[in-house]
């Protein structure tokens, strides 16, 4: 459940347009030191949760791309 | 008597040009009107994901005057020769101004804070939505992916981020969006926005038709 303000607006809205997200990234405080480190979370902790998270918005994407008929890229 | 038709403006003439196509390369921008929501962690996270699934090499370009997603790669900007102040300028290559493997095959254009100065002066600039597209398209042959870090704002420096003709990603998302919202319009300025890690895209026709040619302009790059 978010808890930041925002999140909930843009949760919202998404969900009035019918769509969802494709992941959610938890907000850990691991993000935070990750910044402050100056190293990405997916090479300091690429197990963790925040990584997979974005490993498999990564999948997705290159997955959708992949999927989509060259003729529509141009 | 055939009546002459008053010439047009340059403006609605470089309208009417076509834009190159810009095919083979997939641009991503973490994009978001608020401070502290990710956009950078997205970007830079995103990257290296990248660089380790897709084909080909992945480059990073902060174009946020904070430099977050420079300092968070580890780059000091204060010994940084060339940014992409200098590449927005016109006092550098895009191509010179790379910082080779920072960080896990991550290639890195750094942000600055005069950024925000390039940004006032692209105000005037004809075609200035198209000023970094511009700027990278020498890049299209190097690089497969380009990953995008934005200023929390809508100004110039984050349109000029949205504007990349042929993104895949854009594209697909602008088909899954229900048709009883937004117009067909939007399709051709938006783009996939990693940062808000859905499938939707922006909703506004930013610059949709405007298409100034790369080449007109060499003189103008002055900001």
């Amino acid at each position: 459940m978010p808890t930041r303000v925002l999140s909930q607006v843009v949760e919202q809205a998404l969900a009035d347009l019918d769509l969802s997200p494709v992941v959610k990234v938890p907000a850990r405080a691991a993000v935070g030191q990750a910044g402050a480190e100056h190293v990405p979370l997916t090479i300091s902790a690429p197990d963790g949760c925040v990584a997979m998270a974005y490993e498999q918005l990564v999948t997705r994407l290159t997955a959708a791309r992949q999927a989509e008929p060259e003729a529509a890229l141009t | 008597m055939p009546s002459s038709s008053p010439p047009e403006h340059p403006r609605q003439q470089s309208k009417q040009r076509p834009r190159p196509q810009r095919l083979g390369i997939t641009t991503a921008s973490a994009q978001n009107q608020k401070g502290g929501v990710g956009k950078t962690t997205t970007a830079v996270n995103l990257a290296v994901c990248l660089s380790r699934q897709a084909a080909g090499r992945m480059l990073a370009v902060d174009c946020d005057p904070q430099a977050t997603m420079t300092r968070q790669l580890g780059i000091d900007v204060r010994t940084t020769a060339l940014t992409l102040v200098d590449v927005l300028a016109g006092r550098a290559a895009a191509a010179n101004a790379i910082l080779s493997d920072v960080v896990a095959g991550v290639d890195v254009i750094a942000g600055a804070r005069e950024l925000s100065g390039v940004e006032m002066a692209l105000v005037g600039e004809l075609g200035r939505e198209h000023f970094l597209s511009d700027a990278l398209e020498p890049l299209r042959d190097i690089y497969a992916t380009i990953v995008l870090d934005t200023p929390p704002n809508l100004g110039l420096l984050t349109v000029n981020a949205l504007i990349w003709p042929t993104s895949s990603w854009r594209r697909l998302a602008a088909r899954t969006r229900p048709r009883s919202r937004g117009s067909s319009s939007c399709e051709a300025p938006c783009r996939g926005s990693a940062g808000s890690a859905t499938s939707r895209q922006c909703p506004h026709p930013v610059g949709a038709d405007a298409g100034a040619q790369p080449g007109g302009r060499a003189g103008a790059r002055r900001p």
